[in-house]
């Protein structure tokens, strides 16, 4: 609304006004601004890897294992950037192509978690005779490790992203359901629920007006912190050579693949664990910094 | 004295047909018998006050009207209600949704908790006229700005975009209103609704609703444990003990001569303007008797100054001693 009569009154001064806003909000919230931040950058670059490196898969036995090299890091041609593999692999592109992989998983999980544990943790909360059941089966799938599941879905078929990304969801989907009910379990029981129900609002009604928004804050920073914990286990299981197959450049793999030569060459395992660890903390950074700003219970400033 | 001075109770047939009403919390300390076999009518354009302590079952026996209490706690084991002459608790719950906010509506106490603090004014408003009258989204708003020029809130159409926060409590309890009384209803269930606010504010809202009632001719069902409200805004009054009617009477009536002794321990009660400062204010000794026991005789008999031994044995029927003027005592009218 300040915004309205701002830009009516110096239409001139808005960008300004804008800009003093940004600052104000970056100075409240640095860590939503920093991890924000971070991770726009990461996915740029993760976009933009076809276009701004060498072919991630192009092997040159001749340039095997050279050490980084940051001059004329901007030179197209160059492909040592960050070194080369045991293979002659630039390093630089492999990163940036895993960065692709390790976004999309991280991204893909986290809605998909949170779409499956709204629904069912909505239903749950809501229809209590419904609870009793699904909750029991919550438990049950919170109880198998992510990993071992991953193995077993990948032994079973033949493996790929979207069967890893299945495998990683199915274990966080419960959190999801039990932050969802909770949260259920105490709006229904706010005197504006009776309200909307004195007025004949049938249940699905309930459920989307007045429930389901009060559930978006904490399913926001819920979902940051399963996108963080998903790259993780992606990173992992690759590494295990139950993920991506290993001819796909992921983190993981990268990782993976570099042991035998980590003694000789550690940007082999330099770079894409720091891309790793890069991303892994902007997007808990960002988590932490929405967890304050939309918890007003956890705030110290507002 | 009465606001209302409308149709005389009785004379057509009730909007509003409640008898014997039993209902029962299960709990896991045993069975609590909220409302005991509660009867009363509430004529069309009438106003009915129900008075009473807390936890005598007058806001259980508002709430057993609409079917609004929660399932698995709670039953009506018995009675029935009758709402124009259609047994509302034979009623599936769709059928029962489209009478709740569409026939019968209601106002709860809390005007600072009833809104949702995430949807504008205009929305809640809305909600009601979406679901009974089929108006889409346009038509409904406008109805909502109607709304709330009705209940007098100063640039009502501007008002309908704004979030609950930017309400004042007895704006909000207008707000209540305007969202109860959308859709016209023929009666209008109102649960303590000045309770949690202002005493001048309160006034306003009382005066308010008499208004209103009288522009919709709607009847009233008004629950409150303020005397002062009853003889504001009712004609006709019942007064509630441990889940029971006591006493029954036209307002001027039962504060002219109240017949029971619990209603004239109430009236005892209120302090007054002028009574002196030295004057100890007159309380009703003891507590409500627990629900969850059986109780043999009348269930106001361990606090009643004039208690003999039959009222400890036996329960005293609800009996009319004048003329519209009921109450439970096996010695009503006597002086204590």
């Amino acid at each position: 609304m300040a915004d309205g009569t701002l830009a009516e009154a110096a239409p001139a001064e808005r960008p300004q006004g804008a800009a003093l806003r940004f600052g104000t909000f970056a100075r409240r919230n640095p860590t939503i601004v920093i991890g924000a931040a971070m991770l726009c950058v990461m996915v740029i670059l993760a976009l933009l890897a076809p276009l701004i490196t060498n072919p991630p898969m192009h092997a040159a036995p001749v340039d095997r294992l050279k050490p980084p090299d940051l001059s004329n890091f901007f030179d197209p041609e160059k492909r040592d950037r960050f070194g080369t593999d045991n293979l002659g692999r630039d390093i630089f592109a492999r990163t940036l192509h895993g960065a692709r992989v390790s976004l999309l998983v991280g991204l893909t999980v986290a809605a998909f978690a949170t779409a499956v544990g709204l629904v069912i943790g909505l239903m749950a909360g809501y229809y209590r005779r419904f609870d009793a059941v699904v909750m029991r089966v919550m438990d049950g799938l919170m109880s198998i490790p992510s990993i071992l599941l991953a193995i077993a879905l990948i032994a079973l078929t033949r493996g790929g992203l979207f069967l890893l990304i299945i495998a990683i969801t199915v274990p966080e989907v419960p959190r999801v359901v039990r932050l969802v009910r909770s949260v259920v379990l105490t709006v229904r029981e706010r005197p504006f629920v009776d309200a909307a129900i004195s007025v004949g609002s049938p249940s699905r009604k309930i459920i989307i007006r007045h429930v389901l928004p009060m559930t978006v804050a904490p399913l926001i920073v819920q979902a940051t912190y399963i996108c963080a914990s998903a790259i993780l286990i992606e990173a992992g299981l690759s590494f295990l050579g139950a993920g991506v197959p290993p001819e796909i450049p992921t983190w993981g793999n990268m990782i993976a693949q570099s042991r035998l030569f980590f003694a000789r060459a550690p940007w082999l395992i330099f770079f894409p664990g720091a891309a790793l660890a890069l991303v892994v903390l902007a997007v808990n950074l960002l988590g932490d910094g929405l967890r304050d700003r939309l918890d007003p219970r956890l705030a110290r400033r507002m | 004295m009465s606001g209302l001075e409308t149709a005389p109770a009785a004379t057509a047939a009730p909007i509003l047909e409640v008898s014997d009403l039993r209902t029962h919390f299960f709990t896991r300390d045993g069975v609590t018998r909220a409302v005991d076999g509660v009867s009363f009518t509430v004529a069309p354009g009438e106003t009915l006050g129900i008075v009473g302590e807390s936890g005598c079952g007058k806001s259980v026996t508002a709430l057993s009207v609409l079917r609004l209490l929660p399932p698995r706690l709670s039953r009506i084991v018995g009675g029935s209600v009758r709402f124009e002459g259609q047994e509302l608790l034979a009623l599936d719950e769709p059928a029962m949704r489209r009478i709740r906010g569409n026939r019968i509506a209601m106002i709860f106490q809390e005007p600072m908790t009833s809104l949702n603090p995430v949807l504008t004014i205009g929305d809640q408003i809305a909600e009601a006229v979406t679901i009974h009258q089929g108006k889409n989204r346009a038509e409904a708003m406008r109805h909502a700005a109607e709304m709330l020029r009705l209940v007098r809130i100063p640039d009502a159409a501007k008002r309908t975009g704004d979030y609950p926060h930017q309400f004042s409590g007895g704006m909000r309890q207008r707000v209540m209103i305007a969202m109860a009384l959308s859709c016209s209803p023929r009666l209008l269930i109102a649960d303590e609704p000045t309770t949690a606010l202002d005493v001048t504010v309160q006034a306003q809202i009382l005066k308010l609703m008499v208004e209103l009632k009288q522009a919709t001719d709607a009847a009233v069902m008004l629950i409150t444990h303020d005397l002062g409200v009853i003889a504001e805004t009712c004609q006709r009054v019942i007064v509630m003990y441990a889940g029971q009617v006591v006493e029954q009477a036209e307002v001027v009536e039962l504060f002219d001569a109240p017949l029971h002794p619990y209603t004239r321990g109430l009236m005892a009660s209120i302090p007054r303007i002028g009574g002196g400062r030295k004057r100890r204010l007159a309380e009703i000794p003891g507590i409500v008797p627990d629900l969850r026991k059986p109780i043999a005789g009348c269930p106001f008999a361990p606090r009643c100054p004039m208690a003999r031994a039959r009222c400890r044995t036996e329960p005293p029927p609800l009996i009319e001693h004048r003329l519209g003027h009921l109450a439970a005592c096996w010695y009503a009218g006597e002086a204590a």
